[in-house]
């Protein structure tokens, strides 16, 4: 089985193509096989994880815009795609602005550290926050924390293309300590083995008790950032408190389907998606509700919030 | 919402099982040249010009940059390739005073300053959205206008265009323009009246 970071390879360069990567992720596709990504813990692993150090890593230094999407293919999508990108930078700056003095490794780490306190086995001795500059950081991190284990969430977050909402995805890692259990190999030479995995994803819409009511994008960056940034250090304060229920959550509920099998609904559960464009892009099945949120189980595993 | 960010994700999710087990990369580490230009002009620009002011100019005195990033060398992280620049410092350094305006006058002592500017290196940054790049330089800046309280404002340059090859070259020229967008909107504040006024 292939470590997650491999696969960010890829995804990143999607991410992050030019003009010639772009063309090559596209013929990328089929190199996709379709098998749960989730690597539950079970209880006898939590049990011999002993003490937990926790790294929030982050590889931005600022709130993102995402990327904009146009319809059809070639050298003019390319370049409308990238005015747009081009617009959505700079109108992203007065939200940027805001948040400048904005430490969100900081609040992630204080919202994890109260939602695993609950948790018998999974409580943090110790956790923080860093640059993840290059994949050795990994197997850095776990080596120093010695027989400690590891918690590592890769975190990121950025404002959605219309401006309406944020977006907070993470992919969190267990790694166990020296000589503790054995973990699930990696691969590649600088990644250190694991036991467990899962990818989270959570959008929270503008708070429509806020008087939501322009439509240029520029008009909507300005909205979030009034007051200093009161509106976006909320709602993104909000993203991060559920990013956190989520990852106690799935640390402590529904093991894996049997056979290496898709997440499948359970009979009876209610179908789910996360996601406005048509089709949604995730789908699932619900898992979880409470106070307007949904929580939806995808087929790989990875675990989705949306609602108002 | 966002079917890329989703996309992403599910990506990352589908990709783990073991689909991408002939696609994986390695890691490149491209270190970015960014530094000062070695020719005279760059060492005529720090000289002080004490000698030669004229009465009335305002007097400003810089002191060194800052580097008050949380890493001081990455630039941009991604799976597949790291972008990393040494001591930037100096760079910033002389983008700030080769900058000065005839306006003002700039003064190696402090004390003879009627402003002391300390900048302070917020954020030095690439991404990537799409096939665009972009180039984020963040600044803060204390002023101090005659040994008054002082006034902190924080100034951001930027660069966004379409990525052509990925070359360092060409994140090098992104991180130049955002650098020198910051260091305008630096300068036409000193060159304010309004804004000394206000300091």
């Amino acid at each position: 089985m292939n470590h997650p970071a491999a696969s960010l390879v890829l995804c990143n360069r999607i991410v992050q193509s030019n003009l010639l990567l772009f063309a090559v992720s596209l013929l990328l596709g089929g190199c996709v096989s379709i098998h749960p990504s989730r690597v539950p813990i079970s209880d006898q692993s939590i049990k011999d994880l002993g003490p937990i150090n926790a790294i929030i890593g982050l590889r931005q230094q600022e709130i993102k815009a995402t990327a904009v999407n146009v319809k059809g293919m070639g050298l003019g999508v390319e370049i409308g795609e990238s005015l747009n990108a081009n617009r959505a930078e700079k109108d992203i700056t007065f939200v940027r602005d805001a948040l400048v003095n904005y430490q969100p490794g900081e609040v992630v780490a204080t919202d994890l550290r109260g939602t695993l306190a609950t948790l018998p086995g999974l409580a943090l001795a110790h956790i923080d926050t860093r640059q993840i500059t290059n994949d050795e950081d990994f197997n850095t991190w776990t080596a120093e924390a010695g027989n400690n284990s590891v918690m590592l969430v890769d975190l990121d977050y950025s404002l959605s293309p219309d401006f309406t909402a944020v977006e907070v995805a993470a992919t969190v890692w267990i790694h166990p300590g020296t000589g503790r259990l054995a973990g699930i190999p990696a691969n590649g030479p600088d990644l250190p083995s694991f036991i467990y995995f899962n990818s989270f994803g959570v959008t929270v819409p503008f708070p429509s008790h806020q008087g939501w009511s322009v439509n240029e994008i520029q008009e909507r960056a300005q909205q979030w950032s009034q007051n200093n940034g009161q509106i976006i250090r909320a709602t993104l304060g909000s993203a991060f408190q559920e990013l956190a229920s989520m990852i106690a959550y799935d640390l402590n509920h529904t093991p894996a389907p049997a056979n290496n099998e898709l997440y499948d609904a359970p009979r009876g559960a209610e179908k789910g998606w996360a996601g406005l464009t048509d089709p949604p892009a995730v789908r699932g099945y619900v898992e979880h509700k409470a106070n307007g949120r949904i929580w939806v189980r995808a087929e790989s595993g990875g675990l989705f919030a949306i609602g108002q | 919402m966002n079917s890329a960010f989703y996309v992403s994700l599910l990506l990352v999710g589908f990709a783990f099982g073991g689909g991408f087990a002939g696609c994986s990369t390695e890691m490149t580490t491209s270190h970015l040249t960014l530094e000062p230009p070695t020719d005279s002009s760059a060492v005529a620009v720090r000289a002080p010009v004490s000698a030669s002011i004229a009465p009335g100019t305002l007097c400003v005195a810089w002191r060194p940059t800052q580097d008050c990033r949380p890493d001081k060398t990455s630039l941009a992280r991604f799976p597949s390739q790291t972008y990393v620049a040494d001591d930037v410092l100096p760079w910033v350094d002389h983008a700030l005073h080769a900058a000065n305006d005839a306006r003002f006058a700039t003064v190696e002592n402090p004390i003879q300053a009627d402003v002391v500017v300390t900048p302070r290196l917020r954020m030095l940054y690439l991404e990537f959205l799409d096939v665009t790049k972009c180039a984020v330089v963040v600044i803060e800046v204390e002023f101090s206008y005659r040994g008054q309280p002082t006034i902190t404002k924080t100034y951001r340059g930027q660069y966004a265009g379409l990525n052509w090859a990925g070359s360092d070259a060409e994140m090098e020229r992104a991180l130049r323009s955002a650098l020198a967008t910051c260091v305008d909107k630096i300068m036409a504040d000193l060159n304010s009246p309004a804004w000394i006024k206000a300091i």
